[in-house]
């Protein structure tokens, strides 16, 4: 049996804000986190889509997606026709306590969400329904309170834990007092929020004493304390939390204001007691899954949706990090929930698994840290953990636990007849199969998530949360034509906002590349919504686009002026400064970027591209391969890579990057361009007499006869050249290399021909017109010296 | 391998001709299996030559074990539920998307142009996993072009013969195609 010098205690606080903290700090409030923050390193810790925690807390603890480890929303069918809360059989992979286990580390895991059945790892584990006191809708009372099955391992500490418990009628009172000062004076019959308050307590309270009792009794190298009473403390009062919210009764307000801050208070009262019983040798981590948003941000109403509550969450945890060998008084940037299982592997010095999509963080370190790896922990035949009741003897916990999810507000009760029981499955499976759509969007496989979301589209029981994702996905893959149909269905049907389905629209047309009519739609949008976030994102975007980069750079400045967090609006300004060759600012501002988000590939990937402009080909190779290690889905890495390990004269690599570049290849295209002009139709003209053949126009050079919207058109091109409108080259993929003929003309001759076709004189001068064209060299010029997959021929 | 050891695949979109692939091989001396429950009907009035089982290929695919040596019909993406263990050869029927959605609208006698796009991606994307599970599983396939069956019958005739090493003459299986079925074309 292995055993650790050097113990690790996670602790984890589900929605956690370092705004709250640290007022509360500042103040002297949470003394317990100030001691770990100064003497040790934090930071923000990264969320990731959909935030909802069952599915967050996993990625937590096995440095993958849902897609890839399987859980997924709250509930879960059960395989009986019925549903579950979401359980531990859901878990397609191992997780930290699994990996520990299998290299002898002994672990106590205490209310994991989900853990429920636990597993029979090398220590101990609490499931997350081991301190549920309800069958069905009732509250059981405190003699008849079981210790539910499957809930505790092994069986031998059920008798030392089961009093250990606190049942929610324990809590008087003067106990809410703390939180609710007038408690006393208030009847806790008819005020359910002080039965909300002592639920939470108990349940909070339950975690704490089988943490510490395990601490105390049984061996172990890692202690991992999950408590999920900050986030429903926070979904429940938030609203009553400082400032006064517009519209909150002041009666109210006075009676719930504190409550927040006393959960707060009272969860670093916990961690004061857990710290008291590790030593100096102990590493600490504190993390959460997201934010709470507890400010100006907090919105004024929650959707009536499943999982509606979680448009609360901000998306940044916390994470404080203290031990020996660890920083001291240190901030660290761009971490990320998926970091947290590669960090505790490489704090037991144990391989982070190349399939894993986190990181460790090694910039905790106060020493470089030796990061050790394997292909994947998936291969290791030992389980480290098999569930300890069979998947078909589970039935008695889920009345009881579902119940709980929908008191919490994230699913629909169901007390119905037989049907309408089948429709409700039907639901959940669909909601879950959402979530993992999301989960796909998120990671950028849009093509998977379609798959799904087209799935489980209904036409008859319209999800606008669905439709808006399906047109997202169908413009991410380039499918207009399926975005327009579900447009219009939206539009007809009424069921988002006439302001949303402009920015929907706005999308569709800057896919199909008309910028002016997208601009023209989002500028309809935020006349409606002067504040809108996402809008100004989406307009920013737009403007760079365009070229417009001083109208972008306002729009993402008014964004970070209200969220000075947002990592899209530093790589926007980044992307405008690039373009205007200003690649010192735009390095500066896509280090911002990923120092807010670190798991951000095109950030690095522009990143890469700026430091390659500079010829700083070092720096540049580095955040192409932290690109690689994120996604393959951007193909011109491998070519930036390929260049530049072949300016660097690094044969070995320049070769494995060529063989890469090969690998997925799909050929060298020809293609011609340029303004449209009599020069350049004579051009292709002259070419196809020689039977050389040009496709792309039929009767003159606006008569496009290729769908250039359309994904794979240049696998199927069966001609010799392909004539690509100079405001189309930026739809060139970075999966074929191109050579391509730029035919220069001027603006004045493009005019003429514009004028020709539309029977105009030729003395007609349109300076809008002109702007427009001359643009259009300017943005394609800009945009093929940036390339590394084009030879570029002037003619 | 043996032919007899081998399972046959008609595949294909649901009305991409796979009843009319099923019909030709019936005309054949490969075996078929089907069961008859689907009948004859005015949308496919030589039968459809299907097996109820196939439908519960996604949890139980044992019927499979009755298929080797005999001609199935699995419609796309059904294939990708295929047991590995067995040995398979396909025949992949392809025809215009837009026809097949204008075929099924038909037979469904539902107007779905609203959506069409849906439609047609959900089947690009059926095709695209089933070709997939094809490669990564080295099974070889044969595509067969439904609007060719019926214009250049004899010469895509020969590309099935070739492929299933098919004795009967061609003649024979050339009987089986009524061009007066090739309905709901793209003009």
């Amino acid at each position: 049996m292995k055993s650790k010098k050097n113990k690790v205690l996670l602790v984890g606080w589900d929605s956690a804000d370092w705004k709250i903290i640290d007022k509360l700090m500042a103040n002297g409030l949470m003394p317990a986190i100030k001691s770990i923050v100064d003497n040790g390193v934090r930071g923000k810790l990264a969320t990731i889509d959909p935030p909802l925690s069952p599915m967050l807390w996993t990625s937590m603890a096995t440095g993958v997606r849902p897609f890839d480890h399987g859980i997924l929303g709250f509930v879960e069918p059960d395989g009986k026709g019925g549903v579950r809360p979401v359980s531990s059989y859901s878990r397609k992979v191992k997780a930290i306590w699994n990996m520990l286990s299998i290299e002898g580390y002994k672990s106590n895991v205490v209310g994991w969400w989900p853990s429920n059945p636990v597993e029979s790892i090398n220590g101990c584990m609490v499931s997350n329904l081991f301190h549920q006191e309800k069958v069905g809708k009732d509250i059981v009372e405190i003699d008849k309170w079981k210790v539910p099955d499957g809930s505790v391992y092994p069986e031998r500490i059920i008798e030392k834990l089961k009093d250990l418990r606190v049942h929610p009628h324990e809590i008087t009172g003067n106990l809410i007092m703390p939180f609710v000062p007038q408690a006393v004076a208030l009847d806790k019959k008819q005020d359910k929020r002080l039965n909300v308050i002592a639920k939470l307590l108990a349940h909070a309270t339950t975690v704490h004493a089988t943490a510490t009792e395990l601490m105390i009794t049984e061996p172990w190298d890692f202690t991992a304390v999950y408590h999920d009473a900050m986030d429903h403390f926070s979904h429940a009062f938030m609203k009553y939390h400082p400032p006064q919210m517009k519209g909150m009764a002041d009666e109210a307000y006075e009676l719930f204001k504190d409550v927040v801050i006393g959960a707060y208070v009272y969860h670093d009262m916990m961690l004061e007691r857990l710290l008291k019983l590790v030593d100096d040798d102990t590493t600490v981590m504190v993390i959460s899954d997201h934010g709470f948003h507890s400010d100006h941000l907090r919105p004024t109403h929650v959707p009536q949706v499943p999982s509606g509550p979680a448009i609360e969450h901000a998306p940044y945890g916390i994470i404080a990090i203290k031990g020996p060998g660890i920083k001291k008084g240190e901030s660290i940037y761009g971490s990320s929930i998926l970091d947290i299982t590669p960090t505790l592997l490489s704090l037991f010095d144990l391989p982070i698994g190349r399939d894993m999509v986190g990181k460790p963080l090694v910039d905790i370190y106060e020493k470089e840290k030796e990061i050790k790896y394997i292909d994947s922990w998936e291969s290791i035949e030992e389980s480290g953990g098999k569930i300890v009741i069979p998947k078909e003897h589970d039935t008695d916990l889920n009345d009881t636990a579902l119940q709980q999810l929908i008191d919490l507000g994230y699913i629909e009760d169901l007390n119905s007849p037989h049907q309408e029981a089948e429709d409700y499955l039907k639901g959940i499976i669909n909601e879950n199969n959402f979530y993992l759509a999301k989960s796909y969007a998120t990671a950028a496989k849009y093509e998977e998530a379609l798959e799904i979301l087209l799935e489980i589209e209904n036409k008859a029981k319209p999800d606008f949360r669905i439709l808006i994702e399906i047109i997202n996905c169908a413009v991410k893959t380039k499918r207009f034509k399926l975005a327009e149909e579900y447009l219009n269905f939206v539009r007809k049907n009424k069921l988002i906002n006439n302001a949303y389905i402009d920015v929907l629209e706005s999308k569709v047309q800057l896919g199909l590349n008309n910028p002016k009519i997208a601009h023209k739609l989002l500028k309809s949008a935020l006349n409606e919504n002067p504040d809108a976030l996402e809008i100004l994102l989406d307009m920013g975007r737009l403007l760079n686009t365009m070229m417009d980069s001083e109208g972008a750079i306002q729009s993402f400045e008014l964004i970070i002026k209200k969220d000075p967090d947002n990592p899209y609006a530093y790589h926007g300004i980044g992307m405008a400064c690039l373009q205007k060759g200003q690649y010192e600012d735009a390095i500066s501002y896509f280090l911002d970027a990923i120092d807010r988000l670190y798991h951000y590939p095109l950030a690095h990937f522009h990143l890469g591209e700026a430091f390659a402009l500079m010829k700083m080909y070092e720096p540049a190779i580095k955040s192409f391969e932290v690109v690689e290690t994120m996604t393959q889905n951007i193909p011109k890495v491998y070519r930036w890579l390929f260049d530049l390990y072949e300016i660097i004269e690094n044969q070995e690599k320049t070769d494995r990057y060529r063989k890469l570049v090969n690998y997925i290849s799909r050929g060298q295209r020809k293609i011609i361009t340029g303004l449209a002009t009599e020069k350049l139709e004579f051009y292709i003209k002259n070419l196809r007499e020689k039977a050389i053949t040009v496709v792309g126009f039929d009767k003159h050079l606006y008569d496009f006869s290729i769908d250039l919207s359309r994904e794979n058109w240049l696998d199927e091109l069966d001609a010799e050249y392909a004539f690509v409108p100079l405001n189309y080259l930026p739809s060139l993929n970075g999966f074929h290399s191109y050579q391509i003929y730029f035919v220069e003309s001027k603006k004045e001759d493009a005019m003429k021909y514009v004028h020709k076709i539309n029977r105009l004189k030729d003395a007609t001068i349109d300076l809008g017109l002109l702007n427009e064209l001359e643009n259009q060299v300017i943005v394609a010029n800009s945009w093929i010296s940036q390339q590394p997959n084009i030879d570029l021929i002037r003619c | 391998m043996k032919t007899s050891e081998i399972i046959t695949v008609v595949t294909g979109l649901p009305r991409s001709g796979t009843s009319l692939m099923m019909q030709i091989l019936n005309k054949s001396n490969l075996e078929i299996l089907s069961d008859g429950v689907r009948e004859r009907d005015i949308n496919n009035p030589e039968g459809y030559f299907e097996l109820e089982a196939v439908k519960g290929i996604v949890k139980d695919n044992a019927f499979l074990n009755m298929a080797v040596g005999k001609v199935v019909k699995i419609v796309v993406p059904l294939p990708v539920f295929l047991d590995k263990s067995h040995s398979y050869r396909v025949v992949f029927l392809r025809r215009d998307i837009e026809e097949i959605l204008r075929s099924q609208e038909k037979m469904l006698n539902k107007d779905q142009t609203s959506e069409r796009e849906k439609f047609r991606t959900i089947y690009e994307m059926h095709l695209k996993k089933t070709y997939s599970f094809f490669d990564l599983h080295k099974i070889p396939y044969i595509n067969i072009s439904y609007k060719e069956l019926i214009s250049d019958r004899e010469n895509e005739l020969k590309k099935i013969v070739d492929f299933l090493t098919i004795s009967t003459p061609l003649e024979e299986l050339m009987t089986a195609i009524n061009s007066d079925l090739y309905r709901n074309k793209v003009n």
